[in-house]
């Protein structure tokens, strides 16, 4: 199998040669369509999960914790 | 703009080590996120999770942060572009997106972290603590940045049709009066 062509390994500067300027190549489609299924995926997940967003991990009850928000001590360096 | 030589391997210098910096904190919080699952030891979980929002705002944010940074002044600033080459497009998605999601994230850290710090939470009382988010999170992550560093460095051919375009533009031969 012919791998692909690369560009210069030095990266200084893009080889931008004959052929370069052609359609989407297959790697990009395949990686955007891949994207596509993950990103799909998981806004299912969230919109069955119901209470995944920020700060709720650990409090939705995932082992019982019975700990509201407002409970939670304020700590630590949320402010840098 | 283009970067003198000397000032974009300043550039690439620092890109590389932020990144590759980030990606390295980012292992550690999935091994603390193990070890804050699995660990039997109170003393240990609490560890895990007070050390993740420490680290997470100390090392991981500003490791983003200047992995973002530095990324958009090394294509901005060399023939590259930020828009031209489907590798650094893609690159730029992988990090703004990992950066948003830490930055939400953190929250729920800081509440991972309250709760460690809570010294009238029982042992048994612990086991509130014991989420899987954080593996999954720096999993998720730790491949994402892992795809990056591929494409950074194998680099592969393609240019979108904005880099199309203005690669055609420069080929062009100037019509001749």
């Amino acid at each position: 199998m012919v791998d692909p062509p690369r560009y210069s390994d030095s990266g200084d500067d893009p080889d931008v040669g004959p052929g370069s300027t052609t359609g989407t190549p297959r790697w990009a489609k395949i990686s955007g369509i891949i994207a596509l299924v993950v990103a799909l995926v998981v806004v299912i997940m969230l919109l069955m999960g119901g209470n995944h967003r920020p700060g709720r991990h650990a409090l939705s009850g995932d082992a019982g914790g019975p700990a509201p928000a407002s409970t939670v001590p304020a700590h630590g360096p949320r402010q840098p | 703009m283009t970067l003198t030589p000397r000032l974009r391997k300043l550039a690439l210098t620092a890109h590389v080590t932020s990144s590759v910096g980030w990606l390295g904190a980012v292992a550690v919080f999935l091994a603390l996120g193990i070890a804050g699952l699995t660990s039997q030891d109170a003393q240990m979980v609490r560890a895990a999770y007070l050390t993740m929002d420490w680290a997470g705002w100390f090392v991981l944010v500003p490791l983003a942060v200047a992995s973002l940074l530095t990324g958009l002044v090394q294509s901005l600033g060399t023939q590259w572009g930020l828009f031209r080459h489907y590798w650094v497009l893609a690159k730029l998605l992988i990090n703004l997106f990992a950066t948003i999601v830490l930055l939400l994230y953190m929250q729920t850290l800081g509440s991972l972290g309250g709760l460690a710090a809570d010294t009238t939470l029982s042992t048994d009382d612990l086991g509130v603590l014991r989420s899987p988010s954080p593996v999954l999170h720096a999993g998720a992550a730790l491949l994402l940045l892992l795809v990056a560093t591929g494409l950074a460095v194998y680099k592969p051919r393609g240019l979108t049709r904005f880099g199309r375009k203005h690669y055609e533009r420069r080929t062009v031969p100037v019509s001749q009066p």
